[in-house]
């Protein structure tokens, strides 16, 4: 099995199959630029990943590396449920808020697609329910609105409905 | 897990966006009021693709309110009065975020001029639907015409420029609003795609309307309602490239003859109310691309002729059982020899053990099956699902106005997903058989449901994603209540 090394933000160097190291889109992007495909002596640095976080998203990559590749374009509508999540992928979203947020961000900078839709389907199970108040606790968010701005915001989501979906 | 703070200030805007996008509507209105740049990302374009406007119209100071919005709508629902005051004040509150909106859909009065003046504004439009009011009455109208001299009129409608319209729909209910939608539908129907059509009477001169561009078509109401064939032949002889036809009125054979001869690249027809007898399957059989029918409702027994030869492109069917013989089903069966996915809604004397046995019998290489009962049969205290045995294939079960146990539940390796819905109970033994017999069960709903039930079923089956709501005691009527004490002599864990 052909593998590439990836280096983490601090260093640590971590062996990985080819064929795992593809779920990255942004490292499938840096190996056709870099003309490294046929090269496994070459070392990928990720700047912007340390080593926990980047073993993490090897785990659950490993796991999930025979998952179909979901196509935007297909016409299929965009999966927006998140009551959907696998008991394997639940397992391994219990982590603390550090490690969710490093996830979030690691997946967005490597464009890991399926993680990206987890971990954000976690925050927003997390705030599902939560009054406005409550939602400015667990992000520690000042509110800069002002009472006006605030009325406004309130009136105008009066206004607001779900589209219907056109079901067949 | 930790109880530090998630720090979602460092977090890029379009990752914050991402997670408001798995939001429902609800949570994303609390969101949007945290601070200033949640409720810019909560409402962002991309998210008001799910969300309509409903301009308060009949609140003027309300509507005013509007005037600060920095939101970039995309679907508008409004109700329109007759006060010209409202509708200007309309067209202001739409110049907000005009060039946004793609939808629009408009209940209430509404003429010529003033449906002229909102495609105008809204040069981004591609979808209108127009429903107009009851209480229209004809003098009102006459008036509003005569504010513009005729020949004004006819020309402002011919340059108007509405390119990106392609999906139209127009309900009716009086000869008065035809008047009002006929020269716009003259003008946009060569470039609409989607059309949805229905009326209440016989309003439009249809022979008027040609739409050859048009790929969906829902007709219903009276809309076809004439004596006259060659209107009916005008009419549907001006279609040429349709996909999708959904026939929700009493449309007649003539009309069927001439769109299955125009248009043989139809994927989907379905008859979705009263249909003519027989099934015209000498006419469906000229689609040789027909892959979803829906027959509509199922009635005597010379409704299906065998003289016809077999439709085997279709691989969808939908209908009602209502008075037909038992010997239809082999039949339909032997006219549609592909079926893989099935709709069901029994009627009459069609219970559901009947209705499931012929079924399951019949079309064993189903991979979809869904039956709704709403027969008006009394219901047993259990009902066998054993029929189901027969379906070696299917993957996906649904039920529908269930008002009984289920028992007798045959093992079947290959069903992925299991939908009951309303209220077939099921025991907490029920839903580890359950669990037993559908190994691979990747989904489940059922409601209501014991919150013990459903985490027994969870720890058996952890890769299925299941939905059931554990039900509160005050949601189940006394009848039901009653029903459920009378049953066998198990105790319900509600």
């Amino acid at each position: 099995m052909p593998c590439i090394q990836l280096q983490s933000s601090d260093g640590e160097i971590f062996n990985v199959e080819f064929e795992i190291a593809m779920c990255s889109f942004t490292i499938k992007t840096m190996m056709v630029d870099l003309d490294l495909e046929d090269n496994c002596e070459e070392v990928v640095p990720l700047t912007n990943v340390d080593s926990n976080i980047l073993r993490k998203i090897l785990q659950w990559a490993n796991y999930h590396k025979d998952d179909p590749e979901a196509n935007p374009e297909d016409g299929k509508p965009v999966d927006r449920r998140t009551d959907n999540i696998c008991e394997w992928d639940q397992e391994f979203m219990k982590v603390d808020q550090q490690t969710l947020y490093g996830l979030i961000k690691a997946a967005n900078y490597l464009d890991i697609r399926g993680l990206m839709a987890l971990t954000c389907k976690t925050v927003a199970n997390m705030m599902k329910g939560k009054t406005e108040e409550q939602m400015r606790k667990m992000f520690n968010i000042q509110n800069d609105l002002t009472p006006e701005e605030e009325q406004q915001i309130r009136q105008e989501n009066e206004w607001c409905e779900e589209v219907e979906i056109v079901a067949d | 897990m930790s109880n530090k703070v998630f720090p979602s200030e460092d977090l890029p805007e379009e990752v914050l966006e991402h997670i408001f996008s798995f939001l429902q509507l609800s949570d994303r209105k609390s969101a949007s009021l945290v601070c200033t740049k949640w409720e810019k990302l909560t409402f962002s374009r991309r998210i008001l693709r799910k969300v309509v406007l409903n301009i308060p119209i009949n609140n003027i100071d309300r509507m005013f309110d509007l005037r600060k919005t920095k939101r970039r709508y995309r679907n508008v629902f409004v109700i329109l009065d007759r006060h010209e005051f409202r509708f200007q004040m309309l067209m202001i509150t739409l110049n907000l975020f005009a060039a946004y909106v793609e939808s629009l859909r408009c209940v209430g009065h509404l003429n010529t001029k003033q449906l002229c003046m909102l495609l105008r504004r809204l040069p981004n439009l591609q979808q209108l639907t127009v429903g107009i009011n009851v209480d229209d009455d004809d003098d009102d109208d006459e008036d509003d015409d005569d504010d513009e001299p005729l020949e004004d009129f006819s020309l402002q409608i011919e340059s108007l420029d509405a390119p990106n319209v392609t999906q139209l729909g127009i309900r009716l209910s009086a000869p008065a609003e035809a008047r009002n939608v006929l020269p716009v539908m003259r003008r946009l129907a060569p470039q609409l795609k989607n059309v949805n059509l229905y009326s209440t009477g016989y309003f439009i001169p249809l022979e008027q309307l040609q739409f050859p561009k048009a790929e969906v078509l829902n007709i219903g109401g009276n809309l076809c309602n004439t004596e006259n064939d060659w209107v009916l032949r005008t009419f549907f002889a001006g279609f040429k490239l349709l996909k999708e036809v959904r026939l929700d009125s009493n449309i007649q054979e003539i009309a069927l003859d001439v769109i299955t001869s125009a248009c043989p690249a139809i994927e989907l027809l379905k008859f979705d109310g009263p249909r003519f007898n027989p099934i015209p399957f000498h006419l469906l059989g000229r689609l040789k691309y027909l892959k979803t029918l829906g027959l509509g409702e199922v009635n005597d027994d010379p409704d299906i002729s065998l003289q016809c030869s077999p439709l085997e492109s279709v691989e969808n069917l939908s209908l009602d059982l209502s008075e037909c013989e038992e010997s239809s089903i082999g039949r339909l069966r032997y006219l549609l020899p592909n079926i893989i996915a099935m709709d069901v809604t029994l009627r009459d004397d069609w219970n559901i053990e009947k209705g499931l046995g012929h079924v399951c019998q019949s079309f064993q290489g189903l991979k979809r099956l869904e039956i709704s009962d709403n027969s008006t049969w009394i219901p047993k205290s259990s009902i066998s699902l054993l029929a189901v045995e027969h379906l070696d294939q299917l993957e996906e079960l649904t039920f529908k106005n269930i008002r009984t146990q289920i028992v007798d539940i045959p093992p079947n390796p290959h069903l992925k997903r299991l939908v009951l819905k309303s209220h077939c109970w099921l025991f907490n033994e029920d839903m580890l058989e359950l669990a037993r017999q559908y190994p691979n069960l990747r989904y489940f709903e059922h409601e209501p449901n014991t919150i013990q039930g459903i985490a027994a079923f969870k720890s058996q089956l952890v890769n299925c994603a299941v939905h059931c709501r554990p039900h509160a005691t005050n949601i189940i009527s006394r009848h039901d209540r009653d029903f459920l004490e009378n049953l066998n002599h198990r105790t319900p864990l509600i």
